[in-house]
């Protein structure tokens, strides 16, 4: 592969983030207005579209884990982890929170935020630590 | 495991990015691997190895 070719995919790959990304922030948006519109056909296509508007964005990271190579993978593996791992502890701190009542249920869309914006602390903290010189 | 790989690289005058193009992975698993953070697996290792003419072993060694 040459470094044309390399600049190319790069810069698709840019692209296809930046829309995944697009969708990404626009279809809860969208989603929560079809909801509250308060007809079953609206509400079951809020549903969709905020489910869905997921599936871009899973496609392209998916994608740039496969095509990537075995310490992008492993950073990936490392960061997925850490964001599993500390949705889970939050998972568990708001679920005894709510039984105690110390507060109302959570809502859960703070819980799969939290799991996103985790996932990208992590891929930067995770990268930051392999460039570090031991 | 610790390595000479940043010296074997720097011998030859090859930047991180290129000795990463020739071994067909990223600039970044090159910083990586030459930080001793991250041990290669044996295919690349191998690959490494060919590129600087060498034997795994004379690139890489076990932490004392």
């Amino acid at each position: 592969m040459t470094v044309e070719d390399v600049f190319r995919r790069n810069v698709r790959t840019f692209y296809a983030w930046m829309g995944s990304v697009v969708v990404l922030g626009a279809g809860p948006v969208i989603a929560s207005r079809l909801i509250h519109g308060g007809t079953l056909t609206g509400r079951a296509a809020g549903v969709a579209v905020g489910v869905f508007s997921f599936l871009p964005w899973m496609w392209v990271a998916v994608s740039t884990i496969r095509g990537g190579d075995e310490f992008t993978r492993r950073l990936h593996l490392i960061a997925a982890a850490i964001s599993f791992g500390g949705t889970l502890f939050l998972m568990s701190a708001l679920e005894w929170l709510a039984r105690a009542r110390f507060i109302p249920p959570p809502d859960l869309m703070i819980i799969w935020l939290v799991a996103l914006v985790l996932w990208v602390i992590a891929l930067v903290a995770v990268n930051r630590y392999f460039e570090r010189a031991r | 495991m610790k390595n000479t790989l940043r010296e074997l690289r720097a011998a030859r005058g090859w930047s991180q990015a290129e000795l990463g193009g020739r071994v067909g992975v990223s600039r970044q698993a090159i910083i990586a691997i030459e930080t001793g953070r991250f041990d290669p697996s044996l295919p690349l290792a191998f690959k490494l190895a060919r590129v600087f003419g060498a034997r795994i072993e004379e690139i890489f060694q076990e932490d004392e």
